[in-house]
Parts: structure tokens; C-alpha cells; sequence
């Protein structure tokens, strides 16, 4: 009868995955295990049988490899200098574009509310003015008028 | 020429640091490991080529990503096994096929290694273990294909993002499937190697 303990190492044995120890007591075991041996030797067949695939053409890739990595390195030697650049255009437009959904075309809420709000105080100043000095306070618009027609009021 | 894992870490730093030329080095060192692998991966000699170049090229791309954890190696095989499974999802050409599925010509070619191995020619032996080798499931035959490179467990482990217990479980099974399909179809072979060895 084989002792288990043993012969369930011969694979362990056979790829070198035994400490110095248990590789001895293998080999001790192996000069009177039968079994064991025929495993162990079907195990080395099995592994030539199985070499590492031959016949590729290993040569070939290195340069044909390089040649890529080559034609990789002008893009990355390129890319910092022109790195960022577009970031600050980009950045701008963007603002633009917010600014003009958002206040121009009264999307924002909140602004076109407070815009509002400016409105209805100032012609509330304006009423407040005619009342107490019994004339509309002129704004710039008649002012400009008023110069070019020359009037000294 | 020995080429040790340190090495393959200086000659990283040299191409991180500007000298891209340097990565031939770590091709050629490589290079002959990734294409076997890609081979037993793939089944298919042009396609393990290209799938190869591929490897290299996002190796070379990711560089920067290498965290020295592990050896230069083990991350390559990490790449080349998630490369090869995706090229395999991708291709529906390609499926599984089982040593008794193949064509009948291909078969006689490999029946015929007997008569070839003794001859000194081994292109028979190559052809029935590379079938062989194609006939098991991909977890198992990535696991075979690193252990023939020369792997250890704990390598393949990493290279497969698996635990070293599974390898071990995996590998197993590979053996005792391939041992059993080989005495089964090449009784002969498998005798005389045993004998020579």
C-alpha cells in the first residue's frame, strides 16, 4: 500500500515546491515506492512532451515591436508642449456660453429676478425725486440731448 | 547570458526615463516566454504572433503602471493571459476543440510522432501536444502553459490572479487529463520517452 502522505507529493516534488526537508524524505521514499517512480517519470515525459512550443518565430517580433514603439514616441514627445493648450480657449468659450444661457436669455432665475428688483428700486428713487423736487430727474440720455441742443439748464 | 528580474528592473527605469530603445532588451529577454505562452493560448502560430506584439505594445504603454510588486515577468504573463482571454471572447472562430474533434488529417499527422520521434524529428510530438494542450479548459492550460515555462506556483498565482492552492488544484487536473489523453492516444511515445529519461 502507498503511504498517501508521500506519494501526494511527488508533483510537488517534481516542480521544486518542497522545502529540503520534505525533498529528502521524497527521495528516500522514491528508492522503494515502484509507483511513485513510474508517476515521477511520466510526470518528466509529460513535461518534454509538452516543451515550450517550438517553431515560432520569436526573431521577428523584437524589431517589428520596436518599430511600433518608435512610431508611439512622437505623439507622447509631442504631447506636452500642447498639453493644456486648449484648456484656457476651451475655458473661455465655455464661460461665454454660460453667461449667455444663463443672464442673457434669463435662464438664470435667480439673476433675472435680482435684475428686476434693481429696476422697481430705481424707478421708485425716481418717483420719490419728482415728488419732492416736482421734476423727473433727467438721465443721461436727456442730458446728452440737452447738451447738443445747448441748453444751459 | 542570465538576465535576473534585477536587471529587467534597471533596464524599466532606463526606458521610464526617456531611453525607449532600452525596451528591446526586455523584449528579447521575454519575448521567446510570451509567444510559447501565446501559442498554447491561442492554438494558432500567426495569431499567437501578432497577440504577442500586442503584449509588448501595452506592456511598453503601461510601463509606468508597473508597481515592482511582483517580477517583470509575472506582470507580462498577466497581461498576455487577459489579452489572450479577450481575443479569444472576440473571436467566435475560435472555440474549444477537443483532440478527438480535430481534422482527420491533422490527427494522422500527430498519430504519425511515433514513427517521426524516433526518427529525431519532433514536428510530430510538437503538433499532438499542442492539440493536447488545446483539448483543456483555458484556467487549466494557462496554468500548464506557465508551469512549462518554468514557473513556480506562487508566479503563477500572480500571473493569474489566483491563489496558490488553486494552481496547485488546477495543475493537478491538467496533468492527470493530458496524461490520460496521451497514454490513451500515443501509448508508444509516452513509453519511449519515460524509458529515455
Amino acid at each position: 500500500m502507498r503511504p498517501n502522505r508521500l506519494c501526494e507529493k511527488i508533483e510537488l516534488y517534481h516542480d521544486g515546491e518542497l522545502g529540503p526537508e520534505e525533498t529528502l524524505e521524497i527521495v528516500g521514499h522514491l528508492a522503494s515506492c515502484r509507483e511513485c517512480m513510474e508517476t515521477l517519470a511520466e510526470l518528466k515525459a509529460l513535461e518534454t512532451m509538452l516543451a515550450p512550443a517550438r517553431g515560432a518565430n520569436a526573431s521577428a517580433l523584437c524589431p517589428t515591436v520596436m518599430a511600433r514603439v518608435r512610431a508611439l514616441q512622437p505623439q507622447s514627445r509631442f504631447e506636452p508642449l500642447f498639453s493644456g493648450c486648449w484648456k484656457a480657449p476651451a475655458i473661455a468659450l465655455a464661460s461665454c456660453a454660460v453667461y449667455i444661457i444663463c443672464v442673457e436669455m434669463g435662464f438664470w432665475s435667480a439673476g433675472s429676478a435680482s435684475l428686476a428688483a434693481t429696476l422697481e428700486s430705481r424707478k421708485e428713487s425716481e418717483r420719490v425725486y419728482s415728488m419732492i423736487f416736482g421734476i423727473r430727474r433727467p438721465d443721461n440720455e436727456n442730458l446728452l440731448v440737452m447738451v447738443l441742443q445747448g441748453d444751459d439748464k | 547570458m542570465t538576465y535576473s528580474e534585477q536587471e529587467d528592473l534597471k533596464t524599466i527605469a532606463v526606458v521610464l526615463a526617456g531611453k525607449t530603445e532600452a525596451f528591446s532588451m526586455l523584449i528579447e529577454c521575454h519575448q521567446s516566454k510570451v509567444l510559447a505562452f501565446c501559442v498554447y493560448m491561442l492554438r494558432n502560430r500567426s495569431e499567437a504572433e501578432d497577440a504577442a506584439q500586442e503584449i509588448f505594445i501595452k506592456a511598453f504603454t503601461s510601463l509606468a503602471d508597473f508597481r515592482r510588486e511582483s517580477a517583470f515577468s509575472t506582470w507580462l504573463y498577466r497581461i498576455a493571459f487577459n489579452h489572450c482571454c479577450n481575443l479569444r471572447k472576440k473571436s467566435s472562430k475560435i472555440r474549444l476543440e477537443s483532440f478527438d474533434a480535430m481534422p482527420e488529417q491533422d490527427r494522422e499527422k500527430a498519430m504519425a510522432s511515433n514513427a517521426k520521434y524516433q526518427s529525431g524529428s519532433d514536428d510530430g510530438a510538437t503538433l499532438a501536444s499542442e492539440k493536447v494542450m488545446a483539448s483543456l479548459p483555458e484556467g487549466y492550460r494557462a496554468v500548464m502553459a506557465l508551469r512549462l515555462q518554468g514557473e513556480d506556483y506562487r508566479a503563477i498565482a500572480m500571473s493569474l490572479g489566483i491563489s496558490e492552492d488553486s494552481v496547485r488544484a488546477k495543475l493537478r487536473r491538467a496533468r492527470l487529463i493530458l496524461r490520460a489523453r496521451l497514454r490513451h492516444f500515443f501509448p508508444d511515445l509516452m513509453s519511449k520517452i519515460s524509458e529515455r529519461l
